[in-house]
């Protein structure tokens, strides 16, 4: 029994699911609608900080639609419309008097596909920051290299900060956006499958970025491949139909599921 | 359970629940037959038993290879995961179920023209009674995915081993009786261990299908009454 | 079991028909289709090639170093050039496409950003594509209707609405269109950098639609730098250098073409000629630099 807890606390230091740690992001009764259509059926769930938390589900189950809520960016289509709490830093973020982009520099996020905007990898990085505040060129010049560095990207593209975002690999671009949100140092980077247009080597080296990132951030992820959220995050939660099935340490979700629908889910024997 | 999306990936795990099953029926029958050839000393049945545990290795190896590739193909997870993982650690107790059989098998041969004390040898085929009982019924408990019927093997063992420590001390007195016994007694001796080191497998089988069942490992530790090793009893 | 069984016994079945034959019917269906395809694209390419060709020989002949230098002749005088057509038509097009561009950018910027499917957006749009397809001569009468009957004269200020008129409806749409092709990703993602939506339109979408949008005010250019009928109306023609002042004719090419071409004196006709290569070429040249900016910035 010993030698168990002791191989458990060296191998995974620091990456067992803490529940202990002090909620971020938390979400009751929320309700959420596409016109008529009802997407998200009374959601309540805590996300943690500095912790991973992935979103999983079946298509259309509405993990997508939760993680759009975080930031409001569903606000950009007026027939889209979430009801509820979804509290951060002690605020509900729903309350029509949120200055929704004060709250997107506290939340940022990525994206499915990599979306450099069109002009210098130093310019996309530098846009964020530019953004919300006014700092001097040498500052900028810093923010840049420090985030850049921090994606992982600087040894490849410092040579060509004035180069154009667009002319990157896939994963060179995925990694430019992520330096771009975590540029302007948000609290909570929202990732909505970040990898499934990647090819396995940037795939991993996005998810030892996710790694290195957690240290920092509150993240949420939404992803498709299980084994990734096995592997990169501490609490899962399953969703089905707008609901969340099970939502726990993802040790449990992905070796001893509490609820049928999600084992059948995790060993996919859905359908 | 329904099945799964990918047909073939029911398949893999069917296989390695049918070489489970296979495996476990050719230890039982080794485990039976090496007694009845110790019993009635019978050298062709125990001839039968060494070389039926060559085909029991290549079944073990079969499964581990099979077990690994479905991990790299599959990358099952949570049951799934439990039962792949739950098959080679019944597979690898099978094996060593098998070898120790053998090792009855071969003592059987040894002892063959001996003297022997007929008493000791009923003592050590009872002993393998219980056991063999373990063993069904550790295997039913795999195929059902029953965790009762596993719990009560594991629990069962405790009187095995009891009588093994019984069994012990009946020999070490017919060896301080005799020394010309010693050869034979200590032949039995390795006999009723191997018997009693089986049912100790089926309790690590009946352990693994609760973790393969419910995820959690059993809580408590196993009544273990053996005492022969406890120095106080040996001396007495 | 049994499903794969059967399968793999149709496989291997043995084949009574050799397979990969094409039918004679299809291939003839093939033939005939590309041989009518070839056919009526050689007559249209010939009948392209006939006039650009006459074009070249009877403007060519035509062209000599005074086109360039001398004004307009008066009824009955030799020689003269086209000097004071061509700038007049340079600052008439230059005008009207720079009162066009704005208006066109804005509202196809208005249609494609912010409008989108609303009842208001869906009206400028049928507006638009009316516009788009009105005859010419019509804003040439709407012109003159609104400005030069009120002010009493032709104006150089009426030929430049006259020719923004038509050359803003064609900005809009390709503005709009070119918009729309920006992937929406790159709008929520500046979006989700909190940027406000004027920034993410000014610095993202109008960046990435750059050159498409480039293109368009160009073929603009092209469309309106040939245009006659409303110059008929508004800017009318004169002999005369461009004084600079926009009150009044002024001279231009494709209504001194229009004039000469009809006119029984023979240097006119010759001068008609040289006005039209000297046209074709320049809208020859705007759709080749505006191609040109589409592939650079495919390229990029």
């Amino acid at each position: 029994m010993n030698t168990v807890s002791v191989m458990q606390t060296a191998s995974a230091a620091g990456r067992a699911a803490d529940a202990s740690a002090p909620v971020r992001i938390a979400v009751r009764d929320l309700d959420f609608f596409y016109g008529a259509a009802q997407a998200l059926k009374g959601i309540n769930l805590d996300f943690f900080d500095r912790q991973v938390t992935a979103l999983i589900g079946p298509s259309g189950c509405g993990k997508s639609t939760l993680l759009r809520i975080f930031n409001r960016i569903y606000s950009l289509y007026p027939e889209q419309r979430a009801e509820g709490e979804v509290v951060l830093d002690g605020r509900n973020i729903l309350d029509p008097r949120i200055d929704v982009n004060e709250l997107r520099s506290r939340v940022g996020m990525v994206f499915q596909k990599p979306t450099p905007f069109p002009m210098s990898i130093y310019d996309n990085v530098a846009f964020g920051v530019r953004l919300n505040e006014r700092l001097p060129r040498s500052e900028v010049d810093d923010r840049v290299e420090a985030a850049l560095r921090r994606a992982a990207l600087w040894n490849e593209v410092k040579d060509k900060l004035k180069a154009s975002g667009m002319g990157l690999s896939g994963g060179q671009q995925q990694r430019l956006c992520i330096a771009r949100t975590i540029a302007q140092q948000p609290e909570v980077i929202l990732f909505d499958e970040p990898t499934s247009a990647l090819d396995p080597i940037s795939t991993g080296k996005i998810e030892e970025l996710l790694e290195q990132l957690r240290s920092e951030f509150t993240i949420v992820i939404v992803t498709h491949n299980m084994q990734q959220a096995a592997r990169i995050s501490q609490f899962t939660a399953f969703m089905y139909l707008g609901e969340v099935v099970e939502f726990g340490p993802t040790n449990q979700i992905f070796m001893n599921p509490g609820k049928k629908q999600t084992q059948d889910y995790v060993t996919g024997r859905f359908g | 359970m329904p099945d799964h999306i990918v047909s073939s990936f029911d398949q893999d795990l069917e296989k390695l629940r049918r070489t489970i099953a296979e495996m476990g029926g050719i230890a039982e029958k080794m485990l039976a037959d090496s007694i009845t050839a110790l019993v009635r000393r019978d050298a062709s049945l125990a001839q039968a038993v060494i070389a039926s545990d060559q085909r029991l290795d290549v079944l073990q190896r079969d499964l581990e290879e099979f077990a690994i590739l479905t991990i790299a193909r599959r990358q099952p997870l949570a049951i799934d995961l439990r039962e792949t993982i739950s098959a080679i650690r019944i597979a690898s107790d099978l094996e060593r179920i098998g070898d120790l059989a053998k090792n009855i098998g071969k003592r059987a041969l040894a002892v063959g023209g001996q003297f022997e004390h007929q008493k000791v040898v009923l003592g050590v085929q009872t002993m393998s009674e219980r056991v063999s009982g373990q063993l069904k019924d550790v295997l039913d408990a795999y195929t059902t995915h029953d965790t009762q019927t596993a719990i009560g093997v594991w629990e069962r063992d405790g009187a095995t081993d009891a009588l093994y420590t019984s069994l012990f001390r009946e020999l070490l007195t017919y060896m301080m009786e005799d020394p010309r016994n010693i050869t034979f007694c200590t032949h039995m001796l390795f006999c009723a261990k191997n018997v009693e080191r089986i049912g100790d497998h089926t309790t690590n089988i009946a352990e693994t299908i609760h973790y393969l069942v419910t995820g959690q490992t059993i809580a408590a530790d196993r009544p273990k009454n053996d005492r022969s090793t406890a120095p106080a009893d040996a001396a007495s | 079991m049994t499903s794969t069984l059967q399968a793999s016994s149709t496989s291997t079945a043995p084949a009574t028909v050799p397979w990969g034959r094409v039918r004679p019917g299809r291939r003839l269906a093939d033939r005939l289709l590309k041989g009518a395809c070839i056919a009526v694209t050689a007559l249209g390419v010939f009948v392209l090639g006939w006039i650009l060709a006459m074009l070249v020989v009877r403007g060519v002949s035509a062209l000599s170093p005074r086109i360039v230098t001398a004004a307009t002749p008066g009824p009955g005088s030799e020689g003269g050039g086209l000097a004071n057509a061509m700038a007049g038509s340079l600052i008439l097009t230059l005008l009207g496409i720079l009162v066009a561009t704005p208006i066109g950018v804005m509202a196809g910027t208005y249609l494609a950003e912010y409008g989108k499917r609303s009842r208001l957006a869906e009206v400028v749009r049928f507006i638009n594509d009316i516009l788009l397809s009105a005859p010419s001569i019509l804003i040439g009468l709407f012109v003159y209707t609104v400005m030069v009957m009120p002010m009493g004269q032709y104006s150089g200020w009426a030929g430049a609405v006259a020719l923004a008129i038509i050359a803003t409806p064609v900005i809009v749409r390709t503005t709009e269109d070119m918009l729309r092709l920006v992937p929406n990703g790159l709008r929520e993602a500046g979006a989700a950098l909190g940027a406000p939506p004027s920034k993410v339109i000014t610095t993202i979408t109008w960046r990435a639609a750059r050159s498409g949008m480039m293109t368009g005010i160009l073929l603009a250019t092209a469309r309106i730098a040939g245009e006659t009928a409303p110059l008929l109306f508004t800017a009318l023609n004169n002999q005369f250098w461009f004084s600079g002042d926009l009150m009044g004719g002024v001279a231009n090419l494709p209504v001194t073409i229009y004039q000469f071409a009809l006119s029984p004196y023979a240097n006119w006709q010759e001068l008609a000629w040289a006005g039209a290569l000297i046209i074709t070429t320049a809208i020859l040249l705007l759709s080749v630099v505006a191609r040109f900016v589409i592939k650079k910035d495919i390229a990029r």
